[in-house]
């Protein structure tokens, strides 16, 4: 039967001369009814809905696919390029030199609010009023009102990564972070919340912290706990993680001794904020040794590139790929 | 949301609908196509080009009601296109019906099975290297011994012994199908 033949072929293991037999079997015309529907149950059988896979490997596939498709999209993309550009040129002139620059906006009778902001290139430590320590990324905003020392709450609100240090003054605080509000007591935890990437992340270094809002109900972490929360779908996994991989963009060096290429990337994705890709057959298992200080993300990722016998291209502030 | 929102939203161009549907299916399409190909890297390659031509023709998925179904046609179209433009064409029969019970001992009792058994057993011949073939033809045909397709050949003993070898194991590999 068509169907057998069918069935324990995909099931088993055959050399390429039986493939090569097989494929050109399958598209003979004799009994294609058959076959097809044959085919077709072999599909239904297998499930996707416990198999959705974000792995760093898959969003690779999945961002070399976005860059075929953003050629046949249709012309609403440039003004959203150009009005970016606009705010980005804005922001340079604001802030000349400076890594970072405290904004105060026009002062009136509500709360005015104050903003810290890194550019593109440079990361910042900054402190708040009650001396919370908030180390934000490359491109990230923090913001919080005026009245921060005085109410009864603390609240801040971020865009991009930040690395939270809260000291514990017996009032919650509380990072919101586009659907998500983190509430906190004291504790150290990182927050990405970035339009580069689908997914919001929340990495528990130490104490205790309780997300709310986006659909979910509330979650509360332990320490070396991450939650992700996918943004399109309003769904979040909870898992234990290394959290070293997700702070580690915070200490003024990092070293990788003998690592595999995948967890370094891991952690320079969020050392630099980038997103990186990978095409073609890298090879994310070869193990590298790298020291990186305050060098430039182009100049560490052209040495990853001879470590790893791979090319680097970067595609624009966000993305760097590496092909091989 | 319904997936018949998901489907309509991604027809009206959403790169978010897009890439949900893509990380939910494009791990089922790799491995549904990995067991008709058996090769992993071929196969990415056609769950890379399927994604890509969802969405170049996103606009008739207008009609569409179950995404998944719709995605099994791609993906049966693109196999079956690899398979065509590799086609092996079945020449003249090398390998008779009553070869069969001797190569795998001759439990076809079916016709139908007679005669998938018989193309798939040619085909797997013609997919063989050429030197493979020609020593197992002379050997079958010509009920030539090893030493004698060795002469005739002009390969060594231990040349035409691995070719046999090689043939038979792969031939016999077909009987797990049936």
């Amino acid at each position: 039967m068509k169907k057998n033949i069918i069935d324990r072929f995909m099931a088993g293991d055959y050399p390429k001369e039986v493939a090569d037999a097989f494929g050109s079997w399958l598209v003979e015309p004799d009994g294609q009814d058959a076959k097809d529907d044959a085919l077709y149950r072999q599909w239904e059988a297998k499930s996707a809905e416990d198999i959705t896979d974000s792995t760093l490997v898959r969003r690779n596939k999945l961002s070399v696919l976005h860059r075929h498709t953003e050629k046949s999209r249709t012309g609403s993309r440039m003004p959203v390029r150009l009005a970016r550009l606009a705010v980005a040129f804005a922001i340079v002139v604001a802030l000349t030199d400076l890594s970072w620059h405290l904004l105060r906006s026009k002062s009136g009778k509500e709360p005015s609010s104050i903003c810290m902001v890194t550019s593109n290139h440079s990361k910042g430590e900054f402190s708040l009023p009650d001396g919370t320590v908030v180390w934000l990324n490359n491109g990230s905003s923090l913001s919080y009102e005026s009245n921060y020392t005085s109410s009864s709450k603390r609240c801040v609100t971020l865009e991009g990564e930040g690395y939270f240090d809260v000291v514990s003054d017996g009032r919650p605080f509380f990072v919101t972070a586009g659907d998500l509000t983190v509430r906190v007591l004291g504790t150290r935890f990182c927050v990405r919340h970035s339009g580069l990437y689908n997914e919001d992340q929340i990495t528990l270094v130490s104490g205790s912290v309780r997300i709310e809002g986006g659909n979910v109900s509330p979650v509360t972490l332990s320490p070396g706990e991450q939650l992700t929360y996918d943004r399109m779908l309003g769904g979040s996994t909870v898992r234990t993680v290394d959290t070293g991989d997700y702070v580690s963009w915070i200490r003024p060096v990092m070293e990788f001794d003998d690592l595999p290429l995948g967890k370094v990337l891991e952690n320079l994705e969020h050392r630099y904020l980038v997103k990186v890709t990978t095409a073609g057959d890298v090879d994310l298992d070869r193990r590298i040794t790298l020291k990186v200080g305050d060098e430039a993300k182009e100049k560490i990722f052209s040495i990853v590139s001879f470590l790893a016998d791979c090319n680097v291209r970067f595609i624009d502030d966000g993305h760097v790929v590496l092909v091989r | 949301m319904q997936e018949s929102e998901y489907i309509q939203r991604l027809a009206g161009g959403s790169y978010e609908v897009f890439d949900y549907f893509y990380l939910k299916y494009a791990p089922l399409v790799e491995s549904f196509s990995t067991a008709l190909l058996k090769d992993k890297s071929l196969s990415e390659d056609i769950c890379q080009d399927v994604f890509l031509r969802v969405w170049q023709r996103r606009k008739s998925l207008r009609g569409v009601r179950s995404f998944k179904a719709y995605l099994f046609t791609m993906v049966r179209h693109a196999i079956y296109d690899h398979y065509m433009r590799n086609r092996i064409v079945p020449k003249d029969s090398n390998i008779m019906p009553e070869d069969l019970p001797e190569l795998f001992g001759g439990d076809l009792s079916r016709e139908e099975d007679v005669r998938d058994m018989l193309l798939l057993v040619n085909l797997t011949l013609e997919a063989m290297p050429e030197q493979r073939q020609r020593v197992f033809r002379l050997s079958r045909h010509f009920g030539l011994s090893n030493a004698e397709v060795a002469e005739k050949t002009g390969l060594a003993l231990k040349t035409v012994e691995y070719h046999m070898g090689k043939a038979l194991s792969q031939l016999r590999e077909l009987g797990s199908l049936f």
